[in-house]
Order: C-alpha cells, then structure tokens, then sequence
C-alpha cells in the first residue's frame, strides 16, 4: 500500500484498538512506541470507553435489588425493581414469590443469570433458596441440604455464595459454605475452623459436597459475587507465604467444579484499603475499589483470570461531595455507568458518568444497601424438569 | 422539476478508473462526503461526481452493503437475522488487503455504519494475533529497540498466552 494510505490507515487503527480487550491491547503495547500504555492517553481511554457503552446491555432492563428492613422500620416498599428507559425513568416493581409459606420474607438477591433469579434468606444454621423465573413466574424452593456435623462444641452458619448457569451441562447451580465455628464458653473464636462446600444442581435437584478446600470468604456483602460465562467470581481471603491475610478473587467454573484463585495483590497501593465491589463489564471480570480518604473510585479489569499481574486500571474518578465511601454498593449500570447514592446523606441512587464522576440521571428509587444486575427474559420452565 | 420527489433522485459517481455508478439520493446520504458535496453545490448535481481517492471495487461493495442494508431496514421481520448473516458473509469474502482498502474508502466516503462494523472485524481479526501479525497488517515499523521490547514482553507475559499462530 502507499505511503499515504498507510498513514491514514494508522490513524484509524486506533478507532480498532478501542475495541479490543485488554489483553490484546496489553500485547500490542510491544508494535510500536505510539502504543504503549494507550489506556492512559486520555483520547483514546475516551473512545474505549464509547465502544464500552455501544457494547453495553442499554437495552435490557437493569434489575434492582434493594435491601427492605421492615424490622428496623426503614421500609421503603417492594424490593425488587426493574429499570428501563434511557434514564432509567421507567421503573416497575417485581413481587418476588416469598420463601417462607404464608408471609413475606424480604429475602435477598444473590445473582440474576439468565433471567433467573436466586434469593435467599439466612438465618444462622439454616437458609432457604429460591430460583425464580419473572417471565414465566415460576419459583421453585431449593431442598434443603442435609449437612451432618456432630463435632461438640461448633456451631454451624450457612452462607449461599453462588448461583450461576453451566453452559457444558445445561444445568443451573447453586453453591453455599457451611461454616462451623467452635464456641468456648458461650464465645465464638474468631476464625471458622471447618468449613463444608455443597454444589446444587438443579438437573439433578439435590446436593452434593465438593471435596475442595476453598479459601474462606470475607464478610459476605451484596456487591462480592459476580457471575461469567459459566463460572462464579467472589471475594475470598488467603494467608500468604508471609502469614498475612490477603485478599484473592476465587473464581469456581461450575462446569469442572474446580476453582483458581487471582491475587489482588498487584492492586494494592501503599496502606490504602479500599472498599471492593465485584461486577462484570465487557465480558470481564471489573473490580470497583472505592478510596475512602479521597473520595475516588477505581475501576479494574481482569485481563486474564488467574493472573495477578493481569488486572488492568481502566477507570479513575472522583465523586463529590462524600465523606464515606466504606459502603460496598458500587454496582454498574446498563449502560457502562456506575449506580451509587446521589450523595453522602441521600438514599436516594443515581447513575454516574465514569469518565467525569458526574451524575448522569436521578434514580427515582431510596434505599440503604441495594445490588443491579442485567435482566434479560427467558422462558426456562423449571418446575417441569424435575420429577 | 416538480412532482419527482427525493428519493427516486438519482445521483451519478465515478471512481478512480472511470466507472460511473448511479446511485439513489436516498442511498447517497449514507455517503456523508457526497451529500456534503451536493448540500454545497448551488445547482442540482447533474454531472457525475469524480471520486478520486474511492476504485471501483470498493464503491461497487460499499453500495452493495449500504443497498442490502436499506433493503432489511424497510420494515421486514426477521430482519434482524438476515442482516446478522449478510453482514457475516460481507466480512468473509474479502482478504485482509481489500478489507484495508475498503476501510479506506469508506473512511473517505465518511459511511459511519459500514466504518464502524468493518473496524469491529478487524478487531475481531486480529484480537489474538501476534505483535508481528499487526505491525504487519498496518504497515508499522518497530521502534523499540531490542531490549526495551524484550523488557515490555517480560512485563505482559501473561497477555501473549494463547496467540494465534501466524
């Protein structure tokens, strides 16, 4: 080609560029200098960042799970809400079929795949699991596992940790932990000594015990699981070779029943300890690390799971005016934006541009703990499936 | 002339090597360069419209989209689908060196939609390809010296896992 041609053609490979995963654009940092760190040139992070957008679900309703404590007295009505529209204008409320026969449970959302959503309500040594489809209204409540411990002294606290679809067997399941915690004299000691895994299958509709000895999860928030393609992503905690406690992302492919663990290490900027949501972008696992001593917000991307030098800093911003950013809750948006409180003594949520830390558009909805995911609707029957 | 309304305008371009299309003004607008072109011209267009930069090939498979395109967007069901499959298609018969070129002339011709859905292949093309593979593809020399390469390699080892063979 001519020489001019390949000019101009050079200054439209990075309209290409803006569309490639980190991964890629990380290896072609090595073509030529030009390209090196592109993701920091403020131009080219822009038209990343409108191809992110074209690329986003904005036209699938965002599910929205709000926390409802009617025995605090803060009840704001229905918890569950799907959002549409351009501003999210068109808000309507979903009634999610209860878990206990007789009243309604507030219970909590776990995740959303599919269309399918898993909630839950915790109480100590039991909980109760639900799927449910909206479409289709169908709801079918998880058996119970039967977990057998009869060591003296422990007690036992279940936690569900994942719900997701396995793509190589069409199946959808459920993981939880069994904590067992050994209690001395009316006190708990501080670390669950025992710990059991179960898988549910829906397919099979029972439970089975992984012999696994996954990582301890950190205190369970509503923002720390994320389901991808065919594997759940939470939050867990490993103690180094050095004997401290670091945090790790424990990705569990529901397929193989296997898990790997990518260390966060390689984020951790000096004593900062930042407030960490997990959530999905762009067919990536995305890291939203809230700094509480400034008031930003740091968006990263897991280029390659497993690999802790592949985490990639997408997005940095500002939010303003806050003076607390421990809360968990940052969670994305339908359309490449982030949904948080419109302000540090507001309940009320809005969604906010991550270029410019600016609020885009008012949500209409107050709350005090809530979760988003994408809904798109599906016929899955699966009360036929089993017997 | 009265009484003939815009769409049935026909509009006459010629490329580099002197073949004349005769295109529709309502295919026309795709080709946001040529309308610029009439919207600036005083008089009605009636001579054909020299493209010096767009061959003939090139503008033969840009009109071949923009009309198939036009032709799904008119209201059939389904549409959805069939145009998911030509577009397939479009993007599969060309080698990388006519993709380059097409890029170009609809670059030139300023067709958003086809600009944008032929950087998206090119995306796809080359999203697992190796550094050499690209610098080839665009005609881009190595600036680095050996070791400062070297070096970024060792850094982002973890990003040349799983690259396509060339």
């Amino acid at each position: 080609m001519a020489n001019h041609s390949n000019q101009i053609f050079n200054d439209l490979a990075l309209e290409i560029l803006a569309k490639l995963p980190v991964k890629s654009l990380k290896r072609f940092n090595c073509v030529q200098k030009f390209w090196l760190n592109l993701l920091e040139n403020p131009d080219f992070k822009s038209m990343y960042y409108e191809n992110l957008k074209s690329k986003s679900a904005h036209s699938s309703p965002l599910l929205l799970w709000r926390e409802c404590s009617k025995s605090t007295g803060n009840v704001y009505g229905n918890n569950v809400h799907l959002l549409s529209e351009k501003r999210y204008e068109n808000i309507v409320t979903l009634v999610m079929p209860s878990l206990f026969e007789g009243y309604d449970d507030s219970s909590c959302v776990l995740d959303c795949v599919n269309g399918i959503i898993c909630h839950y309500v915790e109480g100590g040594t039991n909980i109760e699991i639900g799927l449910w489809n909206p479409k289709t209204d169908e709801h079918k409540i998880i058996p119970p596992s039967i977990i057998i411990n009869d060591e003296p002294g422990f007690h036992g606290h279940v936690t569900v940790q994942g719900f997701g679809y396995d793509n190589m067997n069409d199946d959808y399941k459920v993981i939880h932990c069994a904590y067992y915690m050994y209690v001395y004299n009316g006190i708990f000691l501080e670390e669950p000594t025992l710990r059991i895994w179960q898988i549910y299958s829906l397919k099979d509709n029972c439970w089975k015990k992984l012999d696994l000895e996954m990582t301890k999860t950190t205190n369970i928030n509503k923002a720390s699981v994320a389901y991808l393609n065919g594997v759940c992503h939470w939050w867990g905690s490993e103690f180094a070779t050095n004997g401290f406690e670091e945090q790790v992302l424990v990705s569990f492919n529901l397929s193989t029943e296997t898990f790997q663990t990518t260390s966060i290490v390689w984020l951790q900027i000096n004593d900062a300890h930042p407030t960490r949501s997990l959530v999905v972008l762009n067919e990536s696992v995305t890291l939203i690390s809230s700094f509480d001593e400034d008031s930003r917000i740091e968006m990263s991307i897991l280029g390659e799971v497993g690999v802790k030098e592949s985490w990639v800093k997408l997005f940095t911003f500002t939010l303003g005016p806050f003076s607390d950013l421990r809360i968990p809750t940052v969670r994305m948006g339908n359309k490449c934006d982030i949904i948080f409180f419109i302000r540090n003594d507001s309940n009320e949520l809005a969604s906010f541009d991550v270029i410019t830390g600016k609020v885009i558009h008012n949500i209409n909805i107050k709350t005090l703990m809530f979760s988003t995911w994408i809904y798109k609707e599906s016929l899955l029957s699966f009360t036929k499936e089993i017997n | 002339m009265s009484g003939i309304s815009d769409t049935e305008r026909m509009i006459t371009l010629k490329t580099v090597e002197g073949t004349l299309f005769d295109v529709k003004s309502s295919i026309a607008k795709d080709l946001k360069t040529v309308q610029a072109f009439i919207d600036d011209s005083d008089d009605d267009v009636t001579s054909p419209i020299p493209l010096p930069n767009v061959f003939t090939r090139e503008l033969s498979r840009i009109l071949d989209y923009l009309n198939n395109h036009h032709r799904f967007r008119s209201g059939i069901e389904k549409a959805d689908e069939e145009m998911a499959r030509y577009d397939a298609e479009f993007a599969k018969s060309m080698s990388h060196e006519e993709l380059k070129a097409l890029i170009l002339a609809a670059n030139y011709l300023n067709v958003k939609d086809l600009l944008e859905f032929l950087n998206q292949t090119v995306a796809d093309v080359i999203q697992n390809k190796s550094v050499e593979f690209v610098r080839n593809f665009f005609g881009i020399e190595n600036d680095y010296t050996p070791e400062e390469e070297e070096k970024l390699r060792n850094e982002n080892e973890w990003a040349f896992n799983g690259v396509e063979q060339d």
